[in-house]
């Protein structure tokens, strides 16, 4: 009797804070001061349950014209250096999942992958089971960016977030970024090996080939721990089906080809993650490459 | 002038016009180049080799936040230049920011000379050329060049390529000078620069 009386009472406190939470007034420290880019921290649920798993994204605008970095290789610049701490007894389950960017090639044959427009990274935490003493989580942390234009500065804003503690039994309500949440999430890239998807990877005269069925563009975004390339600027993007990337030391049997794949299919843009040992390949057919 | 001396230079100028931004190869020879300061002095590189000095050469950009850093944050690059130049080591800062473009001007490159008290001269590369023969992508991107006229570092300062980062556990640019002065190989010959890109004219 004396839960059910409670429950209401639940509901409004975890909607209250996390209301606060999502929609700050201009002074609260998830803004950012400096411009040209806003960040904010937000959360999937209104509050926290023990044992949960909720998602945390952190969101950054920049202002029009300006552009952030992805964290794969590029030739400048700076990915957003997310540095969050978590209460006691939380854990991330993942590393932060960072969107598909694009290509960005500036005078001087200067190559970047960068993002034009909003940037939203996520990621799952597990909550504690139980809670720890208290009546609230507290989520702190900072966030460091680049952005350009044609000028680039640098910032570094607070991130916080208050997740009041939801009474047991009650289950956590999704806030109003859990669906901006979960869209993001679904863009993100998805893996693909070769032999999936109308993949197909082998070795050509110079290097890497990959080929696409259907495709009408493609274009590879190379990680930073993927193989070195001999070319990324010139070989990285190609109109149809068939893309060769060649490497850097010629015949090259270790290491992974690691990055992005975006693939233009009629009006379909889709993004996958790549992870191809370069091991699997036969070798016969690699050669000395020079630029 | 030597007549070597002026058809290396005549060569240097062909190759920096010539040239595409390709990466240059550590080992080889630098692209030699006569640029003007702000006082309008020349530097020559070839006649720094001739005078048996080893250059470190800077890509700079007085706006740029990576510069900002080790200019006015952390003192990186006067501090470094001040103990090469104990040893002889000559420091040359290059700004090939074109016309219109963050960190292009004279009277904003002199102001920005006294505010980090550059101890050693800011060159202009306005139009690219030295930039471009040297595939310089960023502010700072740095190289070694030892007395002979070989590439012996390329790449990042140091390993913290973050603007408000600490000061880097590893300084390559230091410790490829230290090696060179020891007489051996430098061991990491190459980095991945990191910085705000050069600022090239579109």
């Amino acid at each position: 009797m004396r839960a059910k009386l409670l429950l209401p009472f639940a509901f409004c406190l975890c909607l209250d804070v996390a209301s606060r939470a999502e929609e700050p007034p201009p002074v609260a420290p998830t803004v950012s001061a400096a411009p040209p880019v806003r960040s904010l921290l937000m959360a999937s649920r209104q509050g926290a349950a023990a044992g949960d798993t909720l998602l945390l994204g952190i969101l950054l605008e920049p202002a029009a014209g300006w552009h952030l970095y992805w964290r794969g290789l590029n030739d400048s610049g700076l990915p957003p250096q997310p540095r969050l701490q978590l209460p006691p007894g939380a854990v991330f389950l993942e590393d932060w999942r960072w969107p598909a960017p694009e290509r960005l090639v500036s005078p001087g044959r200067i190559l970047d992958h960068v993002y034009q427009g909003r940037l939203l990274l996520t990621a799952a935490v597990l909550l504690p089971q139980p809670l720890p003493p208290g009546d609230h989580f507290a989520i702190e942390g900072r966030v460091d960016w680049v952005a350009c234009r044609e000028a680039c500065r640098f910032g570094s804003d607070s991130l916080s977030l208050r997740l009041p503690f939801c009474p047991p039994g009650t289950p956590p309500q999704a806030s109003a970024a859990a669906e901006r949440i979960a869209q993001a999430r679904a863009e993100l890239p998805l893996p693909l090996a070769a032999g999936e998807g109308g993949l197909a990877i082998e070795r050509g005269a110079h290097g890497l080939l990959l080929t696409v069925a259907g495709a009408t563009s493609l274009a590879f975004y190379p990680g930073q721990d993927c193989v070195d390339l001999l070319n990324p600027l010139a070989d990285g993007e190609v109109l149809g089906g068939r893309l060769n990337l060649r490497l850097a030391h010629g015949t090259l049997a270790q290491g992974h080809l690691r990055g992005i794949l975006a693939v233009l299919a009629g009006a379909e843009r889709r993004h996958y993650l790549l992870d191809h040992p370069l091991d699997s390949l036969p070798q016969e057919e690699a050669g000395p490459t020079k630029e | 002038m030597h007549r070597s001396l002026r058809g290396l230079v005549a060569v240097s100028l062909l190759l920096a016009f010539a040239l595409p931004a390709a990466a240059l190869t550590v080992g080889e020879a630098a692209p030699d180049f006569t640029l003007r300061d702000l006082e309008g002095k020349e530097h020559r590189l070839a006649a720094y080799l001739k005078a048996g000095k080893t250059v470190v050469l800077e890509w700079f950009n007085p706006g740029c936040p990576f510069i900002v850093k080790h200019h006015q944050t952390l003192k990186t690059m006067n501090e470094l230049a001040a103990a090469g130049a104990e040893a002889g080591v000559v420091w040359l800062a290059i700004n090939s920011g074109a016309p219109g473009k963050q960190g292009h001007g004279l009277e904003l490159n002199q102001q920005a000379a006294r505010d980090f008290a550059l101890a050693f001269p800011l060159l202009i590369d306005e139009s690219g050329a030295v930039g471009k023969a040297y595939a310089a992508k960023t502010t700072p991107h740095m190289y070694v060049i030892s007395a002979d006229g070989k590439l012996r570092y390329q790449g990042a300062i140091d390993d913290v390529p973050n603007p408000g980062g600490p000061v880097g556990e590893t300084n390559y640019v230091a410790t490829a000078l230290a090696e060179l002065a020891a007489g051996r190989p430098v061991a990491t010959a190459e980095t991945r620069p990191y910085g705000c890109n050069v600022k090239y004219a579109d």
